[in-house]
């Protein structure tokens, strides 16, 4: 059982008897943000926004830059929850790989960091139906689900994913409602 | 120079300069009046204030993104803007009110208003709106008819350009409109569905004041989608783009922005108001300005406090208020019921170019014996807007990551269309705003207090709304369907009105059939406040049909003699 779900359920135990946990569970979310860590892991970040998006015949998200986005963003955009959250995650995720690989995220092989991710997605993944609203709501995003929308909106926005990856035009100047996609068409960078 | 009192006397004068008080200022300047427009906010200049226009998406340090900072102390500024449009919403920080139940006054003080800012959708009222009070014996009965209004709606769309499609439909009238915009080929498919099902129901492409063509030296429309921040383009309508400079070239306008209206000042004697005491906003400087008549558009909550604020021994209760129903009947359309739907097939379809609008249902509940309901009065229009997924809900949707989760990132998902209900929101009493003498705001004004609520009507109407909606999607073919339901506050809409309504009687309204205010005659309030009922459609273009006819009225009684 990981934290995330074992904070959880201690929290709605923790109508009365679990009390000691769920204060724990409260001030680490709540705690002062350790963000000089997330500074000092740019390459981290690095590496896993460019296994979320890697450089195909396009740009990856490393090429765009999207680790200062995702950096930027958990800085001054993110709820504090989702601050440690994330912050949390890039310790476990390090820890994860130093004990199972023997080495840092950024120097593990493609497969073994595609490995890592896929579990701290299945980790993060919340609770079908109402519970998970109510998880979500009150302990904020998994670790991966802000990584990976943050990686998502970084990169899609970027000059050269929204013009290479995707398709941008500045000043459309017309409007056409309905016509054949081309084979192999991007979608629109912007709506 | 003579009497310094001398430069502070006008003919009209209007307060606000947002999308009615735009329009006052061109009719009366343009009829030869020596007009003075008091604006409270800062001076924006079409094209030369629109800072952000013309910027990419990585242009901005957050990506279009509110920062926690900006989002706890602005709360409601940043649920309607974003880095690229902020600069046209007030700080709710900077300018309080008291929320007795939760209410969102979305605010923009500045030379323009909202009208930078607003939905841009035009739609007729037509006489299922204007006789329904009478007709079911709410509120008060409108002194004004569709065929009243009419003329003065063609007269604005004229000016303004609304692009349109013609549908003959007997409760949204046809107008003078440019041509149409396209739908994109899941609106059409939609729209086609509905029509063939529902005989009585139509799915119109939006009526917008977007130019489809160059209209009046403005426009055409670039198809960018970025209108809320200032379009350099002239692509739609504002005071800024048109009214404003319109009224500036006949020489009679003189634009005071950063010009607080403190109150009216009414002249005991002649039975008339004076003129206006003005506060600078930055140097607190108080000075009054005077002329023979007043029009008041300050929007319908502001409008309605500066009356109240308006106090003399004739009125204590605040001007033109012996009925005492300035402030009350506070009125907004209530949304926050939809859903958004998913469609499988046309994968071999897309479109180009951003559209700025979507696609309009009119009211289809209430308006025959055949469409009656028991449970509830009146009706509700939909809009909504179809396109493909793209990056935004591809990322949201898809599981995984890696090359296989890029490339269908990055391609046109399937098509998806969202529709939500704008329902009618009657008239009560009890939905208003007061002054809270013993609390001030940053000028030594006394707080507007807002006190609204929705009832049972608009609550079992919006039941109906999802299930409407649900259906129609349904018959449209469409495979997944996500509801939402759930009753935001008032304000939500932006379409607040109602607070110095419209009525034959002055003992149970506060303005005649033509604006005029029935205890002081040279006072005209053409804002959203004068509505006497809410209709269903989005309600700018009438405030601006209103305001030509009675910015007309009032000329002529200035000929008369009368004022």
């Amino acid at each position: 059982m990981n934290r995330r779900k074992a904070i959880f359920r201690i929290s709605l135990a923790g109508l009365g008897i679990a009390a000691a946990g769920a204060t724990y569970k409260w001030w680490s979310l709540a705690k002062h943000p350790d963000l000089e860590y997330a500074q000092l892991n740019k390459d981290l970040i690095s590496a896993l926004c460019e296994t979320i998006i890697p450089a195909t015949n396009t740009p990856g998200a490393k090429d765009t830059g999207t680790h200062d986005f995702v950096l930027k963003m958990i800085g001054n955009c993110t709820p504090r929850k989702e601050q440690n959250t994330f912050i949390d995650g890039l310790r476990d995720i390090q820890g994860h790989c130093r004990a199972k690989y023997g080495q840092p995220y950024q120097h593990c092989s493609a497969d073994d960091q595609a490995a890592a991710l896929t579990y701290f997605e299945g980790k993060g993944r919340p609770y079908k139906g109402v519970v998970g609203k109510v998880e979500s709501r009150l302990l904020g995003r998994s670790f991966f689900a802000i990584l990976k929308d943050y990686t998502v909106q970084g990169y899609c926005t970027s000059q050269s994913g929204a013009t290479i990856g995707l398709s941008y035009i500045y000043i459309p100047g017309s409007f056409r409602g309905c016509m054949p996609l081309q084979p192999g068409q991007k979608a629109w960078a912007t709506n | 120079m003579g009497d310094p009192k001398e430069k502070n006397i006008f003919d009209a004068i209007v307060v606000g300069s947002g999308i009615s008080g735009g329009w006052a200022a061109k009719e009366l300047c343009e009829k030869g009046l020596k007009t003075l427009v008091l604006e409270r906010g800062r001076n924006v200049e079409h094209i030369k204030d629109y800072p952000t226009a013309s910027l990419n998406p990585w242009d901005f340090e957050y990506r279009l993104n509110n920062t926690e900072k900006e989002r706890s102390e602005n709360p409601i500024r940043t649920a309607y803007g974003d880095a690229g449009s902020n600069i046209f919403f007030v700080k709710d920080s900077e300018h309080p009110y008291l929320q007795e139940k939760p209410f969102t006054w979305v605010r923009g003080y500045q030379v323009g208003g909202r009208s930078l800012t607003w939905g841009r959708q035009c739609y007729r009222y037509s006489d299922l709106d204007f006789e329904a009070n009478l007709k079911d014996g709410t509120g008060v009965d409108w002194p004004i008819r569709y065929k009243d209004l009419a003329p003065w709606y063609d007269y604005v769309e004229t000016y303004i350009g609304v692009s349109g499609q013609k549908e003959g439909y007997p409760w949204l009238p046809d107008g003078s409109f440019l041509p149409p915009m396209e739908m994109n080929c899941i609106e059409d498919h939609f729209s086609k569905q509905v029509r063939s099902h529902y005989p009585e129901r139509i799915v119109t492409i939006a009526r917008t004041a977007n130019l489809s063509r160059g209209w009046n030296g403005r426009g055409p429309c670039q198809y960018r989608n970025l209108c809320s921040r200032g379009c350099p383009f002239a692509g739609y309508f504002s005071s800024n783009a048109a009214t404003i400079p319109s009224a500036a070239a006949t020489g009679n306008l003189t634009l005071l922005p950063d010009s607080i209206v403190i109150e009216v000042i009414y002249d005991e004697q002649r039975r008339r108001a004076s003129g206006v005491r003005v506060m600078n906003a930055h140097t607190r400087a108080v000075t009054d300005y005077y002329a023979r008549i007043i029009f008041l558009n300050a929007s319908t909550i502001a409008t309605a406090a500066i009356l109240l604020n308006s106090v003399s021994s004739r009125f204590p209760r605040g001007l033109g208020n012996s009925s005492g129903h300035i402030g009350h009947n506070l009125m907004d359309h209530f949304t926050g019921t939809g859903a958004e739907a998913e469609f499988d097939g046309m994968e071999d379809k897309y479109y180009s170019g951003r559209k700025p609008i979507g696609v309009y249902i009119p009211r289809f509940r209430n308006v025959s014996p055949a469409t009656a309901r028991k449970d509830y009065l009146r009706g509700f229009g939909l809009q909504g807007k179809g396109g493909r997924a793209e990056w935004k809900e591809n990322g949201a949707r898809l599981p995984g990551f890696g090359p296989q989760f890029k490339k269908d990132l990055l391609r046109p998902g399937p098509w998806i269309m969202w529709l939500g209900g704008w329902g009618e929101t009657l008239p009560y009493f009890d939905n208003k705003i007061t002054l809270d003498k013993d609390r001030k705001d940053p000028w030594g004004l006394p707080l507007v207090k807002i006190d609204f609520e929705y009832h049972e009507n608009e609550k079992t109407m919006s039941k109906d709304i999802l299930e409407a909606i649900q259906e129609m999607f349904s018959v449209a073919g469409f495979k997944t369907i996500r509801p939402y339901s759930y009753l935001q506050p008032g304000g939500t809409a932006v379409h607040e009105m109602g607070t110095v309504r419209m009525g034959h009687d002055p003992a149970t309204s506060v303005l005649n059939g033509n604006n005029q205010m029935h205890e002081v005659k040279n006072i005209f309030v053409t804002d959203g406040s004068c509505m006497t009922s809410s209709g269903t459609a989005n309600p700018s273009l009438t405030y601006m049909a209103l305001t030509a006819r009675a910015c007309d009225f009032a000329f002529s009684e200035l000929k008369k003699g009368n004022l």
